[in-house]
């Protein structure tokens, strides 16, 4: 309504007439020869990058482990008491229950009679409470530790790796293991049998669960030294 | 209520500036495949660039954690050297041999049960360890540790362990988990690894070995041959190609023969060495059950990328970073040192070099006959 309809058509004509006269533009086969090129860079640069980002995700996670174990190390020595590590079940983002988490902690007791938690130091039932030292450290998604015993050790029955369950935020219980890293600078654990935690892709775990699949790592624990070593194919 | 049509509306430069212009065209299709090119090209450079970069980060990443690792080890080393034990007394000396405890004392010396040995480790007249692949020196001694493997003795923190170092090159199918080694799970891993040996209380074989009453280096040795061979030894860091162990003793200012390196001039040094006459008689004297005053510790670690580099050049032999030669000279310590740096740097291969002089905390040392 600010000019006058003559005008505005008058322009309107006039720039039509001038692009139609002076500018070629392109054909539709041009721009579709355009497109395509790009979408097939577009499509080999995706799949590189899937890779390095897939490879980039397992060294995260072998590292977040390690870096686990080996703050555990330190604390103990540090601090001149044994230090826990508890390798926990976690729910991923769909839900289901694995072995992902890993906690350090020390046991402390309460020995306030008056304070909540306090127990009676009585032979046979007395267990010092779990404290743990930091949250709990998961994989990267899509990530888990073998539940075989045959690939990660540390999961399976010994006297010397507690196990037992907890009540997870979500109010069920998850099962957890547990072993001891000593302020001398050892690991709690006999020497004369390797001590492993394999870190797998889920979706190899869940396609057969006995086997060892193409793409692992291999978490190894000497418990003279108490130094975790990665061992990867 | 229209707006006033300005007076000079007519005048005014037109608003498409198209009409001014010299006619301009559209990009050709040739001109456009050419841009991509250019773009590609410089996208390909970016990507090598940031490939570059993240393989420098690998490297460094790789260092830093493997002289993490030689550091931690070094300082393991310094702590428990500097707490071992030979408890040392003076009894009577008997006449003959085997000592006739019937006779008269002929006169007062030191005497020890416990051991500390450290030399070469295969080279040498008096080779620590009989065979295999052990680069460098080996050290033996015994400490209150209080290891054990015994649950019921956990607390008791004062147990007596035998302990040692020495280096090793081979591959770990013994050290890691059986599953690994199956079929070609995982590489083998051809490495120089520095072991140290610790025996738990229970499995200790210094005393059962009777070695007040052994002649030879076979009988003398045999408590930490066997036990290194029993699978007493561990892994305590990758990558580590040389140690040397050089025992000093102080020497006053004015002294102008003597040299701190007088008390092991061949890098070896036992306390029973007059029980099998392995070195002169006024040393063998000199070190009679009595622990070195100080110990110089020097290791050098390469990086992982190197030591990846010089396992696949030379497989599972072991490379020979060791002239023939190095490090059995005392006195020639720093220049032996400096060859066998320039040695690695020739090699293109990585290393830091970790080097203290430690006091034994036990030590008594006197220098009277």
């Amino acid at each position: 309504m600010s000019t006058p309809p003559t005008s505005r058509a008058v322009l309107w004509l006039d720039r039509r007439r001038s692009s139609a006269r002076c500018q070629a533009g392109f054909t539709l086969i041009e721009l579709l020869l355009v497109v395509t090129i790009m979408a097939l860079m577009l499509s080999l640069t995706a799949g590189v990058s899937q890779g390095v980002v897939n490879s980039m995700n397992f060294r995260q996670a072998i590292q977040n482990v390690k870096t686990q174990l080996d703050t555990a190390r330190q604390t103990a020595m540090t601090k001149n008491r044994p230090v826990i590590v508890r390798i926990t079940e976690e729910r991923d983002d769909l839900g289901a229950l694995s072995w992902r988490g890993v906690q350090i902690g020390m046991v402390e007791a309460v020995v306030d009679p008056s304070a909540t938690g306090y127990q009676r130091p009585l032979p046979g039932s007395y267990e010092p409470e779990f404290k743990a030292a930091s949250s709990p450290e998961r994989l990267p998604s899509g990530f888990v530790f073998h539940p075989s015993d045959a690939y990660s050790t540390l999961l399976g029955e010994h006297p010397s790796v507690a196990s037992g369950t907890v009540a997870g935020p979500d109010g069920g219980l998850r099962k957890y293991q547990e072993f001891v890293f000593l302020p001398d600078g050892r690991c709690a654990l006999p020497a004369g049998q390797s001590w492993t935690l394999t870190v797998v892709r889920e979706r190899d775990v869940t396609a057969s669960a006995d086997d060892l699949p193409a793409d692992f790592a291999t978490i190894q624990i000497d418990s003279r030294t108490a130094r975790a070593r990665v061992y990867r194919r | 209520m229209k707006p006033p049509i300005p007076a000079s509306w007519g005048a005014k430069p037109p608003l498409c500036p198209h009409l001014q212009r010299p006619p301009s065209r559209g990009f050709s299709l040739v001109e456009l495949l050419t841009s991509l090119a250019i773009f590609s090209i410089v996208l390909v450079a970016m990507g090598e660039m940031v490939g570059a970069v993240l393989n420098q980060l690998r490297i460094g990443e790789a260092r830093f954690s493997q002289f993490q690792e030689s550091q931690a080890a070094f300082d393991s080393i310094t702590r428990r050297l500097s707490t071992c034990e030979l408890n040392p007394y003076y009894d009577f000396q008997y006449p003959g041999s085997p000592p006739d405890t019937s006779a008269v004392p002929t006169r007062y010396d030191l005497e020890s049960d416990l051991h500390f040995v450290s030399g070469p480790a295969t080279s040498g007249p008096n080779a620590l360890l009989s065979a295999g692949s052990h680069p460098g020196h080996a050290i033996f001694f015994h400490g209150t540790f209080g290891l054990t493997d015994n649950p019921a003795w956990s607390e008791l923190g004062t147990l007596l362990n035998s302990w040692g170092y020495y280096l090793e090159f081979g591959d770990d199918d013994g050290q890691r988990a059986g599953f690994l080694n199956a079929g070609s799970t995982s590489p083998r891993r051809h490495r120089f690894r520095l072991k140290e040996l610790q025996v738990p209380a229970e499995a200790l074989r210094t005393y059962a070995a009777g070695l007040n009453n052994q002649t030879s280096a076979a009988g003398l040795y045999s408590w930490f041959r066997t036990a290194a061979a029993a699978g007493h030894s561990h892994t305590l860091a990758e990558n580590v190609v040389a140690l040397v162990v050089s025992p000093l003793s102080p020497v006053p200012e004015t002294a102008t023969t003597e040299k701190e390196t007088g008390i092991a001039p061949t890098y070896f040094y036992d306390t029973r060495a007059y029980q099998h006459a392995a070195t002169s008689i006024a040393l063998m004297q000199r070190t009679r059950h009595q622990l070195p005053p100080m110990l110089r510790v020097t290791l050098v670690a390469l990086d992982e990328p190197s030591a990846q580099r010089l396992a696949e050049e030379s497989g599972s032999a072991m490379p020979n970073l060791h002239p023939s030669g190095i490090f059995q000279d005392a006195t020639k310590f720093d220049a032996d040192l400096e060859q066998f740096e320039s040695a690695l740097t020739d090699r293109n291969l990585r290393f830091r070099t970790f080097s203290t002089t430690i006091r034994l905390r036990n030590a008594r040392w006197n220098e009277l006959p």
